[in-house]
């Protein structure tokens, strides 16, 4: 699962995959702004097939708290 | 002051019979269309009352395919440049832009400082009264956008979507 949230991430921050690390964040990642938050969260809801809420969308800002939020809404691995 | 206003106005005209001079576009009244050199237009579109098309000043271009109908009100920023297929209609008040606010930056400035991103339809698509089509987003043909929709991403053909932001509905 990481590593698909991993492929989302570097395609919408075009980005090579190798750049986005296990600690990346809105902080590190330099092109993670807000319109690329937005394109973010819409392109892994189609690649899990899941729905975020709007207190989610707004607290999807690392790697980390995108794959743990994945895991609660029963993303497929 | 009054003279600023007069030759912006002249320059609006200006810009406004250059369009309908080189591409067939019927033009409804109160159209406003800047950076023309920037702009393309296919055979017979529509721009209806109150259309806002600027193009680039960036000199990205702004694509608009045959048979495409803006509805009345509607906003094209194209500063990032825009590419609309043949085919596609928008209802009223539609906004696609390609450019937003750098929230980083010193928000307090005479010129905003903004970050651009193109904006690409397909052919066929249709998009509902005010919906508004963000920066850096591809629709494939045949979407369908449901009115007042905020629609973020990429996507492929023939999706229909809705919702702020818009997600896939068929």
């Amino acid at each position: 699962m990481e590593d698909r949230a991993k492929r989302v991430m570097a395609s919408v921050f075009g980005v090579d995959v190798a750049r986005i690390g296990a600690d990346a964040s809105a902080q590190t990642v330099e092109q993670w702004d807000s319109l690329r938050h937005m394109n973010l969260v819409v392109a892994l809801e189609e690649e899990f097939r899941v729905r975020f809420t709007d207190q989610q969308i707004d607290e999807l800002l690392s790697l980390r708290l995108i794959v743990l939020t994945l895991k609660e809404l029963g993303a497929k691995e | 002051m009054i003279l600023k206003n007069v030759r912006h106005r002249l320059r609006l005209f200006r810009q406004l019979w250059l369009l309908t001079w080189r591409y067939d576009v019927l033009v409804e009244k109160a159209v406003t269309v800047k950076y023309v050199e920037t702009i393309s237009f296919g055979r017979k579109c529509t721009l209806q009352s109150g259309v806002y098309v600027y193009g680039s000043r960036r000199g990205n271009p702004v694509r608009i395919g045959d048979f495409v109908a803006i509805g009345a009100g509607g906003m094209l920023l194209g500063e990032g440049g825009i590419s609309i297929g043949d085919y596609t209609h928008f209802g009223p008040r539609v906004v696609v832009t390609t450019q937003y606010g750098d929230a980083e930056s010193d928000m307090c400035q005479e010129e905003a400082v903004l970050k651009y991103a193109p904006v690409r339809m397909g052919r066929g698509c249709w998009i509902g009264a005010g919906a508004v089509i963000m920066p850096g987003t591809v629709l494939g043909e045949r979407c369908i956008v449901a009115p007042n929709s905020v629609v973020f991403g990429s996507w492929g053909d023939a999706v229909s979507l809705a919702g702020s932001p818009a997600r896939r509905r068929g």
